[in-house]
């Protein structure tokens, strides 16, 4: 009986507090999407930022092989976070591979990222060996900023690859 | 029977009966806290949305200037004819801010490099392939050798490479028939479509804020490219990057030392303090690079550094259009040190090239 009346009347009755809330929560709701998307958008931000840095350095390392192509084998095997890093290059027979790895390790830490590690990796001969070619592999990995929407830090990576020849 | 009701539901004496005063005031205070948070998130998204513009601009713009710049750099020298075209006496000449000491503003460069039009139909390329070696005159795309004037080609002055294997020297044009009169060495000739490269010099700087001569268009600091000292044509010095606040050069040289090697190149850079190894100090940057042994040609390795600001000033999140963030510190590149800037925030990139084109 309540609810005819209810019905009867419902053109003079204004909001229900149960519509109210709905509608206050759609409003949050929206508005909290709208932050959201704010987080996202400088998170992204700073992704983008770290890739031109890295990929900047990557390519800092390539040129430098590429200039030194001739010796690109002493380039295999470094890693900045081996403790033991460039000192297996030998700085009399190769003063310029050596001096590339030490000067590329000091700016893979400057980078000042999480767990920022810059290896290199030059394969044996490719065939036709003649050529002298070799497939020289730049990966950098660090930890990425906070993602949007876990409070994990993401794993990156970076790879440049290039066939080097002598000449 | 339904006034009855309607006063037991309402209490009330009356269909008319609106809101009491309180009703209202509670209901507008709310509105009012409903409406302030809405207002808040609007002008903090507005403000952030305007702050990470700024930043994606001048990443954007570093990374565009670092492209230009180390193209350029990887293509210097590229058909070389052997005497200056323009200021470029040397595939490279490298301008130090100061090259006594520690830089107080930004380094300049000056590249000579191969420009061309790749596409559309006044394409720089051979419409008619040189069927026989030893010709004289070669035919371009119609509109071709015009626009090539427009770019800076002077008879007896410019010079041309050919599908890149042959450089020469125009002697003459006709822009109307679109031909080149260039003396190509005798055993080279050449299929229609092989692209006709002008060799430039082209000058890299910062024009630094304030820019009395408006060259960056309004928003200085600028990075500009483009031929030294012209203001029209296609190869006019024209910024090509905003907000580029410092750019430093250090060279590393291959033979630059006689003591090394008997300065002949070996292929790897010059110990130049004598600490048996490869380091920073190794690459110049206060050199004048005119007097033997130190000279361009020898130059193998360059180390750029760009610094990039927001080209308008942070006006972080607060009512009072104070920044909140900037480069708190100083960034030191190369042999220069900028002090720290509260009001931009700063992106740095360094890198080194291999000029592949400078000692040919």
């Amino acid at each position: 009986m309540g609810f005819s009346f209810m019905a009867q009347y419902r053109n003079e009755q204004g909001f229900t507090l149960l519509e109210g809330m709905l509608a206050a929560v759609l409003l949050g709701t929206g508005l909290l999407a709208m932050s959201a998307m704010q987080g996202v958008a400088l998170v992204k931000n700073v992704d983008s930022s770290e890739l031109t840095r890295i990929t900047t350095l990557a390519s800092d390392m390539m040129e430098r092989i590429q200039f030194n192509r001739r010796n690109a084998f002493s380039y295999n095997g470094i890693d900045t976070q081996s403790p033991a890093n460039c000192n297996t290059i030998s700085a009399a027979a190769q003063p310029q591979a050596r001096g590339d790895c030490l000067l590329w390790d000091s700016l893979v830490d400057g980078t000042q990222l999480q767990n920022v590690q810059g290896t290199v990796t030059v394969s044996d001969l490719l065939a036709p060996t003649v050529l002298g070619q070799r497939n020289v592999t730049v990966t950098i990995t660090w930890l990425g900023s906070l993602s949007s929407d876990s409070t994990v830090k993401r794993a990156r990576s970076l790879t440049i690859q290039r066939v080097v020849a002598p000449e | 029977m339904s006034v009855v009701r309607h006063r037991l539901v309402l209490g009330r004496n009356s269909d008319q009966a609106g809101f009491t005063l309180i009703e209202l005031m509670i209901g507008m205070a709310i509105a009012v806290i409903v409406m302030a948070a809405a207002f808040t998130i609007l002008t903090t998204t507005s403000k952030s949305l305007q702050a990470n513009e700024r930043i994606v601009d001048t990443q954007h713009n570093l990374r565009v200037a670092m492209e230009l710049l180390v193209r350029d750099l990887k293509l210097a020298g590229f058909g070389n004819p052997g005497v200056p075209i323009g200021n470029c006496a040397n595939a490279i000449v490298p301008a130090d801010q100061n090259p006594t000491g520690a830089d107080s503003g930004p380094d300049s460069v000056q590249l000579m490099v191969p420009t061309t039009r790749a596409a559309g139909s006044n394409r720089w390329t051979l419409r008619n392939p040189t069927t026989t070696a030893g010709t004289t005159q070669i035919t371009l795309q119609p509109g071709a050798v015009t626009d090539m004037v427009n770019s800076g080609l002077v008879a007896g002055v410019s010079y041309v490479s050919i599908g890149g294997s042959a450089t020469a020297q125009v002697t003459a044009f006709d822009t109307s028939a679109s031909t080149l009169n260039v003396a190509i060495p005798p055993p080279l000739w050449f299929q229609s479509g092989d692209p006709i490269y002008l060799l430039q010099c082209i000058r890299y700087r910062i024009v630094p804020a304030p820019d009395p001569g408006n060259v960056c268009g309004g928003v200085s600091p600028c990075l500009t490219r483009g031929v030294a000292g012209v203001v029209a044509g296609p190869n006019a010095e024209a910024p090509i990057a905003e907000g580029i606040e410092d750019l430093q050069l250090a060279y590393g040289c291959d033979g630059c030392v006689t003591a090394i090697n008997s300065g002949i190149p070996d292929r790897v850079i010059d110990d130049q303090n004598g600490s048996n190894s490869l380091d920073q100090a190794d690459f110049l940057s206060n050199v004048v690079w005119t007097t033997a042994p130190l000279t361009p040609d020898k130059i193998q390795l360059v180390q750029v550094a760009l610094v990039a600001r927001q080209s308008r000033n942070d006006q972080g999140f607060g009512e009072t259009n104070q920044a909140f963030v900037g480069s708190g510190s100083v960034v030191v590149t190369g042999d220069r040190t900028l002090p720290a800037d509260s009001n931009h925030r700063r992106r740095i990139l360094v890198r080194s090239v291999e000029t592949r084109n400078v000692g040919l």
